[in-house]
């Protein structure tokens, strides 16, 4: 998914309102945080704060778990 | 004592007259262990992002609980465990202002309203249609 832009300030502090939507039921939000493949982004790549990434990670594992988010996705399925 | 939320997934085979008794199988079960639920919704047949018991699809079914006794949580769970319809569930514990209201739009980004439900009725009825006018403008930022 897309890499919310490129800029190093990050989107949980211009806009508090996406606190919130971290959460395993936003998983359509999740997204935009986890690779193509599955993985999630490394919050040096998204420019995520630590305080979030840290959510962003454990809710992303709960999406797993119900299937909501894959584990892996082999690129040469699709 | 504590608030707790479960998605699980149904099996995507049942009919719907089928998965309604299962779903009220279930409350009856929950409430039989102390469970006092707080909101229940259905999120409906949705596709897996990976196979769980070779089923490609599944019917996602939430819900929010307050428990008396914590320990309940173990038997809740071999309930889960142990019903063949059930391909998956999580349990996770919430703090009290995530609990949804129990009209029927969810949002869990307003939990001010939640205290003031418990003061005056009338007047979170006028707030709930502002509500749903938020979810919707959240979820065509998505798109």
């Amino acid at each position: 998914m897309a890499i919310l832009g490129k800029s190093k300030i990050c989107p949980f502090k211009e806009d508090a309102d996406l606190i919130k939507k971290i959460n395993y039921k936003e998983y359509k939000f999740l997204k935009k945080f986890i690779t193509d493949q599955g993985k999630i982004i490394p919050a040096h790549v998204t420019g995520v704060s630590a305080k979030y990434q840290r959510l962003i990670t454990n809710e992303v594992k709960k999406a797993r778990i119900l299937a909501l988010l894959p584990f892996v996705v082999d690129p040469r399925q699709n | 004592m504590g608030f707790y939320e479960t998605t699980y997934i149904l099996h995507p085979a049942l009919q719907e007259g089928r998965l309604n008794d299962i779903v009220k199988t279930i409350q009856k079960k929950a409430e039989a262990l102390g469970a006092e639920i707080l909101y229940s919704d259905n999120w409906g047949r949705k596709k897996l992002a990976y196979l769980i018991d070779k089923e490609k699809y599944g019917t996602y079914i939430f819900l929010q609980y307050k428990l008396s006794e914590s320990s309940n949580l173990k038997e809740l769970s071999s309930e889960f465990e142990h019903n063949p319809n059930v391909l998956r569930y999580l349990n996770i514990k919430i703090d009290k202002e995530d609990v949804f209201e129990t009209s029927k739009k969810e949002d869990d980004s307003k939990p001010i309203n939640n205290v003031k439900e418990s003061t005056s009725d009338n007047s979170d009825k006028s707030k709930e249609p502002k509500n749903n006018e938020d979810k919707d403008s959240n979820s065509e930022e998505e798109k």
